[in-house]
């Protein structure tokens, strides 16, 4: 196993752990985070590309600013939280993928256009439940964002 | 204070200063203080990993760090101890697994010491590790889960509501 370490504080682990598999598939064991930072477990024939790729999931994860209005929306399909991502990260991308996390279960995905520099998207629900919103750049400078929307 | 082994005495043998500070001074003191090292987590952050492979729980560095401890022992046996609270959400069957790494090697092997499941609970061991040589020997707390699709988390008194809890871990030359 060869690991790849980056003290950096962390935030929505889970999310990493996707990004990672997404980016290094079979090489990618895990991630682990904790008090030291982060650290990628790549599988030993994972080559200095990789390796590499693996530092930049870990530098760009939680780099996207994205908040929302609404901390809190009601679950009657009409309140709406609006959550936006507007970063100078983004400013030249003509499109952001998204994914809508709800108590840790894939509720939504997709894409949108940046315009101006910034993506909108809008969130309502029925059910009730923790919703995670997940910015991703397109391309190869992987960079992601995350807010939390409960729906209560 | 190192133990040093007594000599078995002979009737007539004069017990000189030197004799009785090494046989009973120094060695009694070294009874009272053994090698010994102990860390309480009270942590910025809980630990996660999604590792099915067995993982330093805590990747950080250098001797005696959080979870990593280091002992030089005169003798060959050890007591190693963890108490905590680990979560293990994700695909059924949602489990995390608990070992420890002397000196490089997994002392209980294949899935390890202990495990548990679901929304978790109390993870709490105490192990005998014998036949070490006498010197320098690192101790690391190693967790893994049963499949990338499961996390773990050891909550480390980094104030999680309800769970701001504090686990130790420690080890002690015994013998």
């Amino acid at each position: 196993m060869q690991n790849v370490l980056v003290a950096k504080a962390v935030k929505e682990p889970v999310g990493l752990q996707r990004a990672m598999a997404a980016a290094l598939g079979e090489k990618s064991i895990g991630v682990s985070t904790g008090p030291y930072g982060m650290v990628a477990h790549l599988a030993d024939a994972a080559d200095a590309g990789e390796l590499a790729l693996a530092e930049t999931v870990l530098n760009g994860h939680n780099t996207l600013m994205v908040s929302t209005n609404k901390a809190t929306i009601t679950a009657d399909g009409v309140d709406v939280a609006t959550v936006t991502c507007a970063d100078g990260a983004i400013a030249a991308d003509g499109a952001v993928n998204y994914m809508v996390w709800r108590n840790g279960t894939l509720y939504a995905e997709g894409s949108d256009n940046v315009v101006g520099g910034t993506v909108t998207l809008t969130l309502t629900s029925v059910v009730t439940g923790t919703f995670v919103i997940e910015v991703r750049r397109q391309g190869s400078d992987y960079a992601s964002g995350y807010v939390t929307v409960e729906a209560a | 204070m190192a133990w040093t082994a007594p000599t078995t005495r002979t009737t007539g043998e004069l017990i000189t200063a030197a004799i009785w500070n090494t046989d009973i001074v120094d060695n009694l003191a070294a009874l009272k203080a053994p090698p010994s090292e102990h860390y309480e987590l009270n942590e910025a952050s809980n630990y996660t990993t999604n590792s099915a492979s067995f993982v330093d729980v805590d990747a950080g560095t250098g001797a005696n760090t959080k979870l990593r401890r280091d002992i030089t022992i005169g003798g060959s046996e050890v007591l190693v101890s963890f108490s905590g609270h680990v979560a293990a959400a994700g695909s059924a069957p949602n489990l995390a697994y608990f070992d420890i790494d002397v000196d490089g090697a997994r002392n209980g092997g294949d899935d390890g010491y202990n495990t548990c499941v679901a929304n978790g609970g109390p993870i709490a061991f105490t192990r005998l590790i014998t036949g070490l040589t006498p010197g320098a020997h690192i101790f690391k707390l190693q967790w893994k889960v049963r499949a990338a699709g499961v996390t773990g988390t050891l909550y480390a008194g980094a104030g999680t509501g309800s769970y701001d809890l504090h686990p130790q871990f420690w080890v002690r030359e015994v013998s």
